[in-house]
């Protein structure tokens, strides 16, 4: 039994055939099961690459990425996936968004009609836990951004996925309504206890959020530093302003800054 | 002060509200100024009747012919559907088969291109051969003109699923069908309901231009039957018809379109069409 939950072997990635069309460069990930780890970087590092191949959307070069213990080959049909956009389908409500991947996961999608019931008040359930309640019949452009991103998160884990993929989920949006989503995304964490893999530009976010923070060099990416995030839980949205967070976060600030240079 | 305030808010709603009277009747008013500007061309200048008939005469013989233009409209309005019907199953059809994958889509659009750029008058004559002169070739010309913008609409909106979403969608595992069932369909609603407004009306024309090619009923046989015998004023008057024919259609999909697609039109618009 392998002791991690993904694992990322010396994986490389190119767009085309020449050396300048690559994307990652001997990339080297673990992710224990149950595991939060964030992944900064600066921008056009490969973050959004990462989400790709890990989910098997984009095949890589070289190496060998595996999920579960299994080599990913063609994308998984399990993972909860949440981005900047909202990307949620306007001709729903937010309850049938929400409801969308029970419909295609299994074992959800075969008992679909038998327990729509059931699979209703599941996702009233999680809208109440992101403080949505009343808002199930609502249209997506009904609500502001942040809400959006609260229906995006779950519709992400309804179907309660052992691999969550976060690129860049609160991006859009202003810092008071993105610190709100922070503990909304905790304490969905500390419930469900899904494997979490976030994709961010914002060390604030990572730090507060993640167990283990990694940078990825510019392009190709690979991982540069790691940083080990060691407050307990739940931590509070102060503790990122305390000292031991400041100290993390600078530190983290400049290895990508000498990345950018590099 | 706050006089001067009132003034402005008093200034302010009274030509707007004068603003919606207008935007309300001004479509009529352009019909009938129009009518009375060419009943007045004709008078001044003396204008043989023959050559352009007053829309005094014109409506008369709205009015005098009511009954064989009331059973050829039906004729041409049957061959309008029919044609639009098929056209819409062809249509929704093909857009999802072209829509769903990028080469079938590569492949087949350069045919269509070529298909859609050679008019469809030049068909009628084959169809002809093939069916004979009468319901069948308008039908099939009206199918000929109304399924391209069908296709083309729904296979844009399938195609064009945004990146984000078709990964959210993969990495659940979402077979290609679901893909189509859950997102590109009800995503390419609104292209299609747009284009079906656009479908009818060209269906509309390739009845009317087959049944006055080849045809023995339908408004255009009977435009045709008019200036044969000179009745200018009984082919203006079916002009007429043809045009309210068209609106009609145009505002049964319009109102179609608005049902359907409910989602598509967000909170401030649908303020202002209440208002």
């Amino acid at each position: 039994m392998n002791e991690y939950f993904v694992e990322l072997k010396n994986v490389t990635l190119k767009y085309g055939r020449d050396d300048s069309s690559l994307a990652l460069n001997g990339l080297n990930i673990t992710v224990k099961k149950g595991e939060f780890i964030a992944v900064v970087g600066p921008s056009g590092c490969g973050k959004s690459s990462l989400m790709k191949i890990v989910t098997g959307l984009q095949p890589i070069s070289r190496g060998v990425i595996q999920v579960g213990g299994n080599v990913v080959k063609e994308p998984l049909n399990f993972v909860g996936m949440a981005f900047q956009s909202s990307s949620l389908l306007p001709w729903r409500t937010v309850l049938e968004n929400v409801l969308l991947p029970l419909e295609i996961v299994e074992p959800y999608a075969k008992s679909f009609k038998k327990n729509y019931k059931k699979y209703c008040e599941k996702a009233s359930s999680l809208l109440e836990l992101v403080g949505l309640q009343g808002y199930e019949k609502k249209f997506p452009w009904q609500l502001s951004g942040g809400m959006q991103q609260r229906v995006q998160l779950c519709r992400a884990i309804i179907h309660e996925p052992s691999l969550l993929m976060l690129d860049e989920p609160f991006g859009a949006l202003d810092m008071f309504t993105r610190e709100e989503l922070w503990s909304i995304l905790q304490g969905l964490w500390m419930e469900k206890k899904p494997t979490i893999i976030l994709v961010t530009h914002d060390l604030r976010e990572a730090v507060f959020l993640a167990d283990r923070v990694l940078v990825m060099s510019s392009r190709p990416g690979k991982i540069i530093h790691e940083s080990i995030v060691g407050q307990s839980r739940p931590r509070e949205l102060k503790s990122s302003y305390q000292k031991e967070s400041v100290d993390l976060i600078a530190e983290l600030r400049s290895c990508i800054q000498e990345a950018r240079i590099h | 002060m706050s006089e001067e305030i009132n003034l402005d808010i008093e200034t302010g709603t009274y030509p707007s509200r004068k603003l919606i009277y207008l935007r309300k009747f001004a479509p009529y008013l352009v019909f009938v100024v129009f009518f009375i500007l060419w009943e007045l061309f004709v008078r001044i200048f003396h204008i043989q009747e023959f050559i352009l008939p007053a829309p005094s005469k014109v409506f008369e013989s709205l009015y005098q012919f009511r009954e064989p233009i009331i059973q050829n409209s039906l004729q041409t309005l049957m061959t309008t559907i029919i044609g639009f019907m098929i056209g819409i199953i062809i249509g929704l059809i093909g857009g999802i088969f072209l829509g769903s994958s990028i080469i079938v889509y590569e492949s087949f659009y350069p045919a269509l291109i070529a298909f859609n750029s050679i008019p469809k008058v030049a068909f009628i004559p084959i169809l002809v051969i093939w069916f004979g002169i009468g319901t069948i070739p308008a039908i099939c010309t009206a199918f000929l003109l109304a399924f391209f913008p069908i296709l083309v609409n729904v296979a844009a909106g399938i195609a064009t699923v945004e990146p984000e979403l078709r990964d959210v969608l993969r990495a659940l595992g979402a077979t290609k069908i679901q893909m189509i069932r859950k997102v590109g369909l009800p995503r390419s609603m609104p292209y299609f309901f747009a284009s079906l407004k656009v479908a009818l009306t060209v269906a509309f024309v390739g009845s009317i231009v087959s049944e006055t090619i080849a045809s023995n009923l339908g408004v255009g046989y009977l435009m045709l039957v008019a200036s044969s015998r000179f009745q200018t004023s009984l082919a203006f008057a079916c002009l007429i018809v043809t045009g309210a024919l068209g609106i009609m259609l145009y505002l049964i999909c319009a109102l179609f379109e608005r049902k359907m697609t409910r989602w598509t039109i967000r909170e401030s618009d649908s303020i202002s069409f209440s208002g």
